[in-house]
């Protein structure tokens, strides 16, 4: 746990210091926002500007995974500091956990600037939920894609063309998880897709919570939400194991 | 109790190339580094060094073979074997840039599980020992080429690491901070560190090394102190000398020849004026016998002879020349 707080430390420090990110968690929420609301304005929407904040949210978490921390590890591959850290004694999900918490936690602050502009800029009103149920949700949402990050970034540990698929991987997922569309006019099997990935039903819930029809017990997306993140959790469990012996077996740390 | 802190028995290690066939990078090699001595390993690029640094790393696991580290087995025992070993690779690498040297460090140390005091201790220590208190709250990036290798020194030996390995430590050091590099190298020693490290620089190694093993071709061609390898070879590998009388190349060769037999090689030929060449010889026999080499002094009008002692680079050609 120790070393876990002390990643995301250090990760916030990275993260502030490098102009990429301060582009994807400042200046990239004010273009999906745009984006977004060219999108869905012809749409008719009771509460557009919830709608869009919602799937706006989550777009920019989405940004911040795929071009912070799955980006991360093929950066600390080419400084050396990958090969360091896989050998210390210290398990490589803590310490790429912490930054993919850290990177989370510094997302918020693209909530704010997409609120900011959607409020401001484009005049559509927004009422916020209790800040309890915020809370909560946020929790959940960190813990998903927390695991949902782990998990893709054991992929990308020994990928030599990680950063063609870290943008390949951006796009898609707005399209599966009813962030530009609804899911229910994508063919039947990309919507089975969808149902695999957290940010569907991440998106579905914080519909629910903004229009007030959220109930903890009988959300279907909560328990969605739930069983993908323990899938993704064993999914962490089973590819470290694979992956730690596939690093040290084909030795494609690329430390030297 | 074994007095060895490094062992290698027997290990191999293949990769699978891209057109699937095996290539072997190291085959078979055995290695002992005793308890609190600093052990070059050098050999010309694509010999098996990194991969060798590699394996006692912990970074990749050998094809065959066994590695003991502190008399632990290491390919079952990575976790316990991590904990008290650290390395440092040559290169600017291994480092946050955008941090602090100080942030740097307590990141580091928190693998190690150092905490408290004494992380915030250790850490001051460290930086005392590589001169880097004055600058410890500046970005890694704004740092020299040896200033980022001394913060790596320190950071390798966070941990307090019994066995420390270095990969091409001083590459691109200036003179000055090699030397201190290495001053540092030998009180970690001295302090009962088992040091394994490569270099290119042969003058470093035979400087730094109590002992020093060869690598070629992914096979260990021998291996000892420097004293030990010019005996293994023979300390008459040499001979320089300034010949009078002879008149082109093929004559010198043919009275070296005479006396040392065909299995020589010339290093050095020079015509000087007046029929006087100057000629060094290497000679492929071991020992040169020294009924030869006083028959040779006496009958060939030599007006300078020398029988040199082979450098530590001598013996590295010998080795690894095919």
């Amino acid at each position: 746990m120790r070393v876990l707080l002390t990643s995301l430390r250090l990760q916030f420090k990275q993260s502030l210091s490098r102009s990429t990110y301060r582009f994807v968690i400042i200046i990239q929420p004010i273009l999906n926002t745009i984006l977004l609301y060219f999108i869905l304005s012809n749409k008719n929407f009771v509460n557009v500007g919830e709608y869009l904040f919602v799937n706006v949210s989550v777009m920019n978490l989405w940004s911040s995974i795929v071009f912070s921390s799955l980006s991360d590890l093929t950066r600390e591959k080419r400084m050396g500091v990958l090969g360091s850290n896989f050998a210390s004694p210290v398990k490589f999900q803590w310490i790429y956990g912490g930054k993919v918490i850290a990177n989370l936690i510094l997302a918020l602050w693209s909530f704010a600037v997409s609120y900011l502009i959607i409020q401001y800029v484009f005049d559509l009103n927004i009422v916020l939920p209790n800040v309890y149920t915020l809370i909560t949700v946020y929790f959940l949402l960190l813990i998903s894609f927390t695991t949902l990050s782990l998990f893709l970034s054991y992929f990308f540990l020994l990928n030599r063309q990680a950063i063609f698929w870290i943008n390949v991987l951006e796009y898609p997922i707005y399209l599966l998880s009813g962030i530009a569309t609804s899911i229910q006019k994508l063919p039947w099997f990309l919507q089975i897709i969808s149902w695999l990935l957290p940010t569907k039903w991440i998106v579905g819930l914080l519909h629910q919570i903004f229009n007030a029809k959220y109930n903890i017990l009988t959300s279907a997306n909560v328990y969605g939400l739930l069983i993908l993140t323990a899938l993704y959790g064993i999914g962490i469990i089973v590819m470290n194991n694979i992956m730690e012996r596939k690093i040290l077996v084909e030795g494609q740390l690329e430390v030297y | 109790m074994n007095e060895y802190m490094i062992n290698l028995d027997k290990v191999s290690r293949t990769y699978k190339e891209k057109n699937g066939t095996d290539f072997v990078a190291l085959n078979q090699i055995s290695l002992n580094v005793k308890k609190g001595t600093i052990h070059g390993l050098i050999g010309p690029n694509g010999a098996g060094k990194s991969t060798t640094m590699k394996i006692l790393s912990t970074l990749l696991l050998p094809s065959s073979g066994t590695v003991t580290m502190k008399g632990i087995e290491l390919q079952s025992n990575l976790n316990a074997v991590r904990q008290d070993i650290n390395f440092i690779y040559g290169g600017e690498r291994d480092l946050y840039w955008r941090l602090t040297a100080r942030e740097n460090l307590e990141y580091f140390s928190a693998l190690y599980s150092l905490k408290g005091v004494e992380q915030k201790e250790k850490i001051k220590e460290l930086l005392e020992l590589v001169q880097l208190t004055d600058v410890a709250n500046k970005k890694v990036e704004t740092y020299s080429k040896g200033m980022k290798q001394r913060l790596q020194i320190a950071r390798g030996l966070l941990n307090n690491p019994r066995i420390l390995l270095l990969d091409e430590p001083t590459i691109g050091l200036d003179r000055q901070s090699a030397e201190e590099f290495k001053n540092i190298i030998r009180h970690l020693a001295a302090n009962g560190t088992t040091i394994l490290f490569t270099s290119h620089y042969l003058e470093e190694v035979e400087d730094l090394s109590d002992e020093i093993t060869i690598i070629s071709r992914g096979e260990i061609v021998a291996s000892g102190t420097a004293q030990e390898l010019r005996s293994n070879i023979g300390k008459e590998l040499y001979v320089h000398a300034v010949v009078e009388n002879v008149v082109n190349r093929k004559q010198a060769i043919t009275l070296f020849s005479r006396y040392f037999g065909d299995e020589l090689s010339v290093e050095k030929y020079v015509e000087r004026t007046g029929n006087v060449i100057e000629m060094k010889v290497s000679l492929s026999n071991k020992k040169l016998d020294d009924v030869k080499l006083s028959s040779f002094v006496q009958n060939s009008k030599i007006r300078e002879w020398k029988i040199g002692s082979p450098s530590l680079d001598e013996i590295y050609r010998y080795y690894t020349t095919v």
